[in-house]
């Protein structure tokens, strides 16, 4: 099977995935170089190590490449299956390491700053309503989040993290993502 | 967590939409949430949430190279330059399936010289190249269990590749090369699955000063080792 590079290029996340899993030539580069950015990205911004994220990078397309087919559209985009796996293996990666957790404050400005110049109109706009929700959030909750969300700190961690008792780190996890929620659903009803 | 009581079990759906809830607590959130629709609802909403949380972290131009490292990985022909691509491009050879059980390493650094010859070569036709220069060792266990395969390409361009078989532990292996005079330089890291695991990286040092590799497995064991004839 071939995929024409300039033809693959053309095609939607889900089509290039199922190409790729089935080995499609064309398909598997097309579908590197439209993501590379995206997960490399990412995992850079969780692991602070420029080595260590191109690893993770590798290792998320490869997963990619062979679990293809496991790819279910229902329950979300192929980019933010991506996103989960780079996570992950981020957080096996740091895990593995005993690595201190990026300080939250850190994490925070990288999200913040990042204008995303490479993203499409539409992405943008909701890259933006996201930010614009998550600087609503009081600086405790923001800091709840981002090691939840992206580090993947459980409640009982994030109260060690922050030195506050494990009531109160639960408390703020879930304040924050109902007021991320609710502050999106108003967003795109504007 | 009794069956019906919701109440108790929105205190945990934030964590268990954030994948971050652990022992009992999951059980019985997962448990509740076999048996209510509502809860779906919200646990999924939430989960779009947290998923669109992460495409807040910002692109990065990958390191030069990574897209041909990823093709040789795949065990690809080698990507044509965006300014150079053609529109038609031939077939040049199917693959189906992972490709590291059965000559896993005669692919890989076929792909690898391929890519080492689109990285250097000036003409348009591509040539089957040469694999002459291609080194290759024999990764074993500390009980001399056969572990996989690593292998050096030919110059100019030279590339580590590794091939970790699918009967290892799962987890992260660390890279080590073992140098002639008596160093050890860490490489890189990669993960092995269920399915094996397969790895390429520049090699960091002069292929003359080669003498082993060395890969450090979960938990620190020393996994495998390679050493150059």
């Amino acid at each position: 099977m071939c995929v024409d590079g300039s033809l693959a290029e053309g095609l939607s996340d889900e089509a290039l995935l199922a190409g790729m899993a089935a080995g499609a030539i064309g398909a598997g580069t097309a579908f590197v170089r439209r993501h590379q950015a995206r997960v490399y990205g990412l995992a850079w911004t969780l692991l602070g190590d420029p080595d260590l994220a191109e690893d993770v990078a590798q290792e998320t397309f490869l997963r990619a490449w062979r679990h293809g087919t496991d790819f279910d559209p229902r329950k979300g985009s192929v980019r933010s299956w991506l996103f989960r796996i780079t996570q992950n293996l981020a957080i096996d990666a740091l895990r593995m390491r005993r690595a201190e957790p990026m300080d939250p404050g850190t994490l925070l400005a990288h999200l913040a700053l990042d204008d995303d110049p490479v993203d499409h109109i539409t992405r943008l706009e909701d890259a933006e309503r996201m930010r614009v929700a998550v600087r609503g959030l009081p600086t405790p909750q923001q800091r709840a989040l981002v090691l939840a969300a992206y580090l993947g700190r459980t409640a009982e961690e994030i109260s060690r993290i922050e030195h506050i008792p494990l009531g109160t780190a639960k408390t703020r996890i879930r304040a924050a993502m109902l007021r991320l929620r609710a502050t999106l659903g108003e967003e795109a009803r504007r | 967590m009794r069956d019906t009581d919701c109440t108790l079990f929105r205190e945990l759906v934030a964590e268990l939409a954030l994948s971050i809830l652990t022992g009992p607590d999951r059980s019985a959130a997962l448990a509740h949430l076999d048996r209510c629709a509502r809860c779906q609802a919200e646990v999924a909403s939430l989960a779009e949430s947290a998923d669109r949380l992460l495409g807040l972290a910002p692109a990065r131009d990958a390191p030069d190279g990574f897209e041909s490292r990823m093709t040789a990985a795949f065990g690809l022909p080698p990507p044509e330059p965006a300014a150079e691509r053609r529109r038609v491009r031939p077939a040049r050879r199917d693959f189906a399936g992972p490709w590291w059980r059965p000559g896993a390493l005669a692919a890989a650094v076929a792909a690898a010289g391929l890519l080492c010859f689109w990285l250097n070569g000036t003409i348009t036709t591509p040539q089957p190249p040469t694999y002459d220069g291609a080194v290759v060792a024999a990764l074993r266990t500390p009980v001399g269990v056969p572990a996989g395969e690593v292998a050096v390409t030919g110059a100019p361009q030279r590339w580590l590749i590794m091939v970790v078989n699918p009967n290892a532990a799962p987890g992260w292996y660390h890279c080590y090369l073992r140098t002639s005079g008596g160093q050890q330089i860490p490489t890189g890291a990669f993960r092995v699955g269920s399915d094996g695991g397969v790895w390429v990286s520049r090699l960091p040092i002069p292929e003359s000063k080669l003498t082993g590799a060395r890969l450090v497995g979960p938990g620190g064991t020393q996994a495998a080792s390679a050493t150059f004839s």
